[in-house]
């Protein structure tokens, strides 16, 4: 080491103590002492400033890096607004970005918690299927995978390990604290096996648990029902838990993190495929034109999921035809309907990703959010690289100097990769803590009522942070070093030189992308325009009657240990219970939940001068007569229910209907609708049994886009196994709930009470997804125009200032000082134009794949572009007021001296 | 840059042989302790102002110095009251000086030999 170890410091202060002793020694010699000083430098020569001897050891690069990492940090903190604005671009693209994403793969990508998930394979039938179903995503009934089990093993060589059946549903389980709703899966013997599941404790279901109908009371509870509901007891299995009033054994408990196929529910509690009616008051096991289950089955080595069609396939096809034999057949099939029914595909899709249940319809909304997400991260590079750009033209004077003193261009470049590297790093930290809170606040959007129930987590996806910073870093570095490339490429003394007259190095590139940004933001703009409009006609068209004052709730006294006769008693006692409330105004029930997203729905056989089957399956349900005077919606022709609508034997004698004024003008427009006659479409051509007695007002029954032509038949015309309560009062409150709760436990303390609420808080649910879109779209279109009036006040700034002189020639020469404005404006003018012109057909392109989440609002509404596009133009104009003062203010003398 | 004035003031001094300021700075510490202020005005003041040191180029030199340990350095306080690093003589120093001295002799001699010759051709 040189000097012993001397540090630069100690080395420094022996030669300022130099100076100083020279110092004082020249005022003793009588120099005046304000020379002395300069004079005492002088004599110390060029070495003023510690310069390194040749013998300097070279600094490590710990130290290059630190400082370069200081010389950053003051460029950085030379240019606060350009620095806040990468920094604030890179925090909401990265921490935006992972938050979305991880939903997304949540949503539509991730495999579930299972061994060998690509090994999982899921039956599908594609064509007609001739019958009903109830649930979502690939419905398969019964009998078929039975058959397609027992075919299966009959082949020589196997496709599947396993194959199990599964399907969900709701039942009330009996604890200490009280009766509540639990999520049950029916599944087959093998569906625990197929899944790789082994207990926690005790065992799982087998091929045992397959054999008798209704026979097998035995449960297993999730193991996150087993710790929060029954206290973790180690010694649970073998003690009973009563399910619908019916005591089942605990057989085993599940391990932690498997809650079931379907991710969009957490299962609870999972029980025999054999128990399925008693879960449920429908779906017999052994019906054809039924459908209700999900098919799993896991592939043998070797062996591919089109392989395994292709084998299954001709038997199928045979199959289809037997099929034809079985009694439940419909008479009087068209041919059409026929051949689409003779042409079906058992096909075997990957299955590894579990079903999304209702949680599907989020596919779209959470697609939507990606695309925007992405564009996000896009405009937020574009930004960067715009901003940097913008650092390294201004500075071009500052590096040709140091270029010319010698300075090298890896030495530059190296600064330059510093300061990117600098804003990378801390942007993307700060994305990257930030991320979880994005995710809350974007799940925090569907997190309402029944969507809770969603499995969805805020937590965040490793490789979605990873991607999102990776795309970040790697832009912030070019966007920093490819310019600086340029810049070190330079010539010195013709930068210099350029820099004395114009900066106009990179402006192209630079307009480029502020043209870019402006056009991105008019995307968004549209967008979150689109959406809000959306919102906002949903909510203004409301479901077409008063929501105040309403309130609903639901009984399913069969999970209580009713049988049909009495649940219809009961159900009609808290009825009149309600109604006899003071505070109650009307009261009524039906047997399905409105505005819940779905329902009952069936095709009609329509009787009037000829007979008919309608094209479409139409939302139905079954009201009590004081259903629509509830509601506030009028019979409009015709009578509504009345006491004679009534059967009051077992079983269901329906004979009148009521239908909306859609379903006469798309069904009856030329016919007289009361007296009409109709059915069920599912039954063929028939003697149609049910007469239209009424007609009322077109209301939303599914949900508020419902547009749909309705039927409605009297509750009491059948057997009521579920009731779904609506009461009208004065004002909907929790104290109204409390009684109303009084008058259930007043029929039968034994019923469990579900889904209290009012209905406003119903509508809520129902817009969770468009309020999710509305709210998150304004908060990016916000986002991406502030971005755009930071890049175009950048540039013109920027212009307004190489322009000086120009402009002061031109004022010299006679144009009134003010022209110069006008010259600046309509340059921000030019670039917002080109960047409207350019997003336009971009934003009319992604608007046409988001129509179907539109409502209210046409993606090519001439109102909304023109408001779009005249937004963005005075924000873009705002940008430029300033620049274009500045250039007003330019004294043509000023201009010139500053050369 | 700022030593153009001091420099046209001194035009008749002498800048120093490289090599020569080891000697100097040696023979100045003879005397007994210094800093490098008192060194470079000891090395003017005793040649008669003819021979220049920028006193910048003092201290390379005597970090030199100090590493070959012909010389000591510390932190003291001066005549004024100022903090200043002094600088004394080792005693490899000391036999450095005689031994650097003697060469110089050497050198003067040779020089002077070569330098007072006749002329062999004076013109052409």
């Amino acid at each position: 080491m040189w000097g012993k170890g001397r540090s630069d410091r100690d080395r420094a202060e022996e030669q300022q103590s130099h100076i100083d002793l020279e110092t004082d020694q020249l005022i003793a010699e009588g120099v005046a002492s304000e020379k002395a000083r300069a004079m005492a430098r002088a004599r110390f020569g060029h070495n003023a400033h510690l310069e390194r001897p040749t013998s300097w050891p070279r600094p490590s690069w710990l130290a290059i890096i630190a400082r370069d990492t200081r010389y950053a940090s003051r460029q950085l903190a030379h240019a606060p607004v350009a620095t806040a604005t990468i920094l604030l671009s890179l925090v909401i693209g990265i921490g935006v970005n992972s938050a979305i994403f991880s939903l997304a793969d949540q949503v539509l990508v991730r495999a579930l918690p299972v061994e060998a998930p690509h090994e999982i394979v899921q039956l599908d039938w594609q064509g007609e299927f001739m019958g009903g179903g109830r649930g979502f995503g690939s419905l398969i009934p019964h009998p078929l995978y039975v058959d397609v089990r027992a075919h299966h093993d009959s082949l020589g060589s196997p496709l599947f390990r396993h194959i199990a059946a599964r399907s969900p549903g709701r039942v009330t389980v009996s604890l200490q604290e009280g009766t509540e709703r639990a999520q049950v899966e029916l599944v087959t013997g093998d569906y625990f096996a197929l899944f790789g599941i082994r207990p926690e404790l005790g065992r799982v279901f087998t091929a045992d648990d397959d054999q008798v109908l209704d026979g097998h009371a035995v449960v297993i509870l999730s193991h996150t029902y087993w710790r929060t509901r029954l206290g973790a007891d180690p010694d649970i299995v073998g003690t009973e838990l009563r399910i619908n009033a019916r005591p089942f054994t605990i057989v085993g408990v599940a391990p932690p993190g498997f809650h079931g196929t379907d991710w969009s529910v957490s299962t609870e509690l999972w029980m025999p495929m054999m128990m399925n009616a008693f879960v449920h008051d429908w779906g017999e096991l052994d019906e054809h034109r039924v459908r209700f289950q999900h098919v799993y089955a896991r592939l043998m080595d070797g062996v591919d999921a089109g392989r395994a069609q292709a084998t299954l396939q001709p038997w199928f096809e045979r199959r289809l035809v037997t099929d034809m034999e079985q009694e439940e057949w419909p008479a009087d099939v068209e041919a059409a309907k026929l051949d689409q029914y003779l042409a079906s595909t058992l096909a075997i899709n990957a299955g590894g990703q579990g079903q999304a249940g209702r949680a599907e319809e989020l596919r779209s909304p959470i697609v939507i959010l990606s695309a925007a997400t992405a564009l996000v991260l896009l405009l937020a590079c574009l930004n960067v690289a715009n901003l940097s750009l913008a650092q390294t033209v201004s500075r071009s004077r500052e590096t040709g100097v140091r270029a010319a003193l010698g300075a090298s261009r890896r030495r530059l470049m190296a600064e330059r990769l510093a300061e990117a590297g600098l804003l990378a790093g801390i942007g993307t930290g700060a994305g990257v803590l930030l991320a979880p809170f994005f995710g809350r606040w974007i799940l925090s959007f569907l997190q309402v009522g029944d969507v809770a129930a969603l499995a969805l987590r805020p937590e965040l996806d490793l490789r979605a942070l990873f991607t999102a910073g990776m795309i970040a870093v790697v832009a912030t570095l070019l966007s920093g070093v490819g310019p600086a490339w340029f810049a070190g490429a330079t010539e010195p003394i013709g930068a210099l030189k350029a820099a004395g007259r114009s900066m106009t190095g990179g402006m192209g590139l630079r307009r480029a992308l502020v043209v870019g940004q402006v056009g991105l933001a008019l995307v968004f703009l549209v967008g979150a325009t689109l959406f809000g409009l959306t919102l906002r006609s949903l909510k203004l068209d409301g479901p077409g009657f008063a929501t105040d004052g309403l309130m609903t709730f639901t009984v399913n006294p069969l999970n209580d240990g009713y049988e049909l006769p009495e649940s219809k008693l009961a159900i009609e006692q808290i009825l009149r219970g309600l109604q006899k409330l003071p505070e109650v105004d009307e009261a009524s029930v039906s047997s399905f939940a409105l505005l819940t997203g779905g329902g009952w729905g069936n095709t009609m056989l329509v009787e009037s001068d000829r007979q008919f089957m309608t094209e479409e399956a139409m939302p139905m349900n079954a009201v009590s007569p004081e259903f629509f005077d509830t509601l506030g919606v009028r019979v409009v022709r015709g009578r509504n229910f009345d006491d004679t609508d009534r059967y009051d034997e077992e079983g269901w004698l329906l004979r009148s209907a009521i239908v909306s004024e859609e379903f006469v003008r798309r069904y009856l427009p030329d016919h007289e609708p009361l007296g009409v006659r109709i059915d069920f479409g599912f039954g063929g051509f028939r003697e149609p049994r049910v007469e239209i007695v009424g007609v009322v007002q077109d209301y939303r029954e599914q949900d508020l886009r419902d547009r749909e032509p309705k039927v409605y038949f009297s509750v009491w015309e059948r057997t009521v196994n579920r009731g779904v309560f609506y009461i009208r009062a004065q004002q909907s409150s929790e104290a109204l709930g409390g009684r109303l709760l009084e008058v259930v436990k007043g029929v039968d303390p034994m019923i469990t009470v579900s889904d209290l609420r009012t209905f406003d808080g119903q509508i809520d649910r129902l817009l969770v997804f468009e309020r999710m879109l509305a709210t998150l779209g304004s908060a990016f279109a916000g986002f991406a125009l502030l971005l755009a009036m930071i890049g175009i006040y950048g540039v013109l700034s920027f212009a307004a200032q190489s322009r000086s002189k120009e402009i002061g020639i031109r004022v010299a020469l006679g144009a009134r000082p003010g022209s110069a404005a006008g010259l600046i404006l309509s340059d921000a003018a030019k670039l917002a134009l080109i960047g409207v012109t350019v997003a336009l057909p971009v934003a009319y392109a992604l608007g046409r794949l988001v129509e179907t989440q539109l409502y209210g609002v046409g993606t090519l509404d001439p109102m909304v572009l023109a408001g779009c596009v005249s937004l963005l133009l005075a924000v873009c104009l705002a940008a430029s007021a300033a620049p274009a003062l500045r250039a007003a203010r330019v004294d043509p003398q000023e201009a010139f001296r500053a050369e | 840059m700022t030593t153009q004035p001091d420099r046209t003031d001194v035009d008749d001094r002498i800048e120093l042989l490289q090599g020569t300021l080891d000697i100097l700075i040696l023979r100045t510490l003879k005397r007994g302790a210094q800093h490098g202020q008192g060194i470079a005005r000891a090395i003017q003041d005793t040649s008669g102002d003819t021979l220049l040191v920028d006193h910048g180029s003092l201290y390379p030199a005597l970090q030199r110095l100090e590493k070959k340990r012909w010389i000591s350095g510390d932190w003291g306080v001066s005549s004024n009251n100022r903090r200043a690093r002094f600088y004394e003589l080792t005693a490899s120093g000391e036999k450095q000086l005689v031994t650097a001295r003697a060469r110089w002799a050497r050198l003067v001699a040779a020089m002077d030999r070569v330098l007072d010759q006749e002329p062999e051709m004076e013109g052409s």
